[in-house]
């Protein structure tokens, strides 16, 4: 017989976000902990990770699923903020596109791929000024910050976000990726970055080179 | 043999049937009235509220009634010049012509002497420009190498000085935004003797890209208004991904691009009426086990057939992609990708063939594939020209001198018709095997690697009169000051 727990996971596997929220909410009336629902939604898109690891899923099954878990997991949130530091986790990591560029397929793909692989990520979404990505790093003091350009004109606002990081004295307390099309290591490198990948499967492995414990 | 740019009445492969036309162009019209295309541009939402455009003015969002696009997508000219830098160049584009060009945008290349895949250079984008000005089967040229050691701000713009410098065929081009297009028609004025000049024999035409799915952006509508000002041809360039960004089935990504097209073109109509706009696409699709985009599918040549079919029901030239892979290598993976991708718009009828000279998924450029590309329109040109069946060429009187048994070769009729018959390769190898080996045993992209070093080694383009050059480089140096400002500061 099928426990609630057992249900929120298997909604996230299944990529049923209506699911994922009827049982989160059913589990918040039978009084069990959200730290232990949320356990039980990270690990539903670790498994659906895994399965796509070996080719058994495909990028649609891991968007259905991560929506899935961001249902359930932003029912939960008000109630887990102060409590962050109990959640096993790989890593935090902000990410958005930078401010200019509202292009989001490639970053949502990455985001999607870092949560599957246990990382706790806030997406920022598109067209992120400066400012947002500061305060974020400021306010959430996440691990890593990744941020994408898929247009070369959008490319020097990740190079302002360095110097705004140097500037206010939060480069040294986060990692910073970037990517997107026209991103090359070599432009990486020149601005600072710590590291760079040419697609998901490879950000997710140096998000875990960079940062992961 | 000089590549005939012909095509037959008949256009030979029809993916959609008379039926199916119809219905993916009410399918979009559909989407143009009731869900609407974002337009972030507000002096245009008003032009289009004035002709009867619905527009949610908080969202930007423009809601087309069947009936007006019906009366401006009839404006867009059916045919026009594309300008080189000597009338010699120039070329029309038009129903029952197929023009091919490299495509625009490659950030990397396949070094010719290493084989090693780097950031290309100003030089690589200089010998870029001139390879495509020696290849015969290419009619104009795209903006294909991006020179990777100019500041990511004025790259485009560099880029647009390189390619007038170093190529006399017309020039298809990207612009990062309309400041940096105007710096662009600022070369192009200068190259062309003047605005009216450029106007009469555009010298550049303007790629201009909608943020699928059905996002026209401040970017690119700035740049419609651009063209319109100057009479340049606009190219609407929809490149939805499938999957992501349109659907993932074929039919719906055709939907999407369809409706993008025809936004486009009624916007460019409604601002400047009889201004040029081609029927542009890149019909992309994901790898849905890595989420990569992939610009050499079947599925992309089969749809950008389609496209084909698409545009001109709407009265419209077409341009997409063609010559394209994914692959890394110059192998067999390059050329069977790219054959499909190239013969399905080309039997369709497509007017304008983008797309030669890139591997990996268009990051990079080979001098070598670019040859080999080359070779492969040729041969594209000689099948869309089939067979000629007149009396000469039935040549039954030949036929009957002859006699049975005996032999055409020595034959003036051979002699006089030999070479337009029948395609001879530049780069394919058809030697017999001990004559291969004394040459020394080359593959096809060893024997492209000997012919684009000579092209590169002896090719010369006309150099542009030095006080033009000296002109346009402080027009560039002019952008280098003030576009980092633009984007916040450098």
């Amino acid at each position: 017989m099928s426990t609630t727990l057992d249900r929120i996971h298997q909604a996230v596997i299944d990529g049923d976000r209506d699911l994922a929220s009827e049982f989160v909410t059913k589990g918040l009336a039978e009084k069990i902990d959200p730290l232990t629902m949320l356990d039980s939604l990270n690990r539903g898109i670790r498994v659906v990770g895994d399965r796509f690891g070996k080719g058994e899923l495909f990028i649609p099954d891991m968007v259905a699923s991560a929506d899935a878990m961001k249902a359930g997991a932003g029912i939960l949130e008000p109630m887990i903020l102060k409590r962050k530091g109990e959640i096993k986790t790989e890593g935090e990591v902000a990410i958005g596109t930078v401010e200019g560029d509202i292009h989001d397929i490639g970053k949502n793909i990455v985001a999607i791929m870092l949560s599957a692989a246990g990382f706790q990520v806030s997406d920022l979404g598109v067209d992120v000024s400066t400012e947002t990505f500061i305060e974020a790093v400021r306010k959430n003091q996440p691990n890593l910050v990744g941020m994408s350009a898929l247009l070369p004109s959008s490319m020097p606002s990740q190079d302002r976000v360095m110097k705004a990081l140097n500037a206010t004295g939060l480069r040294n307390k986060v990692k910073v990726m970037v990517g997107g099309a026209p991103v090359t290591e070599e432009w990486a490198a020149s601005i600072g970055a710590d590291g760079y990948a040419p697609d998901a499967t490879l950000a997710v492995r140096k998000a875990h080179e960079l940062v992961g414990k | 043999m000089v590549a005939s740019v012909g095509t037959r009445d008949e256009n030979v492969y029809k993916v959609l049937n008379d039926d199916e036309v119809v219905r993916i162009h009410n399918a979009a019209l559909q989407v143009m009235d009731r869900v609407g295309i974002v337009v972030q541009h507000e002096a245009t939402l008003k032009a289009l509220e004035g002709v009867g455009v619905e527009v949610d003015w908080a969202k930007k969002l423009a809601r087309f009634p069947p009936y007006v696009v019906k009366e401006f997508v009839r404006k867009a000219p059916p045919h026009f010049v594309q300008g080189g830098r000597t009338t010699k160049q120039d070329f029309t584009v038009e129903n029952g012509r197929v023009y091919a060009r490299s495509l625009s945008g490659c950030s990397h290349v396949l070094d010719l002497e290493s084989g090693k895949c780097r950031v290309a250079t100003k030089k690589d984008s200089a010998d870029g420009a001139r390879m495509i000005d020696a290849l015969e089967n290419l009619k104009f040229a795209g903006g294909w190498i991006y020179p990777g050691d100019e500041p990511p701000s004025t790259r485009d713009v560099c880029l647009a000085q390189i390619m007038l410098e170093n190529t006399e065929k017309h020039i298809a081009i990207q612009a990062y935004e309309d400041s940096h297009l105007k710096y662009m028609i600022e070369m192009a004025k200068l190259v062309a003797g003047g605005e009216e000049e450029l106007k009469r024999r555009p010298l550049l035409s303007i790629v201009l890209a909608p943020t699928s799915p059905l996002v026209l952006s401040k970017v690119m509508v700035e740049q419609i208004v651009s063209c319109g000002k100057y009479r340049l041809p606009g190219l609407v360039c929809s490149t939805p991904i499938c999957g992501a960004a349109a659907p993932v089935t074929l039919a719906g990504e055709l939907v999407v691009v369809h409706s993008e097209n025809l936004a486009g073109t009624v916007i460019s109509q409604v601002l400047y009426p009889g201004t040029p706009v081609v029927y542009g696409v890149r019909a992309n699709t994901m790898d849905m086990t890595t989420g990569n985009a992939l610009w050499g599918s079947v599925e992309f040549g089969i749809s950008c057939a389609a496209a084909v079919q698409m545009g001109h029901y709407c009265g419209l030239p077409v341009d997409t992609y063609g010559v394209g892979s994914d692959s890394k290598a110059l192998d067999e993976q390059a050329a069977v990708e790219k054959v499909f991708m190239m013969m399905l718009p080309a039997m369709a009828g497509v007017n304008l063939l983008t797309g030669a000279g890139y591997i990996e998924t268009i990051r990079t450029a080979s001098f070598e594939q670019i040859v080999i590309d080359n070779e492969m329109l040729g041969m594209m040109y000689r099948t869309l020209r089939g067979i000629r069946v007149e009396d000469e060429t039935l040549a039954v009187d030949l036929i009957s001198r002859v006699g049975p048994g005996a032999s055409f070769l020595g034959e003036k009729h051979t002699r006089k018709h030999m070479l337009n018959e029948h395609y001879m390769p530049r780069v394919f190898d058809r030697n017999v095997r001990a004559r291969w080996e004394e040459l020394g045993s080359k593959d096809a992209a060893q024997n492209a690697r000997v012919q684009a070093k000579r092209i590169l080694r002896e090719h010369v383009v006309p150099e542009l009169d030095k006080d033009v050059r000296k002109r346009l480089t402080s027009i560039l140096d002019e952008a280098r000051k003030e576009l980092p400002k633009e984007s916040g500061g450098e």
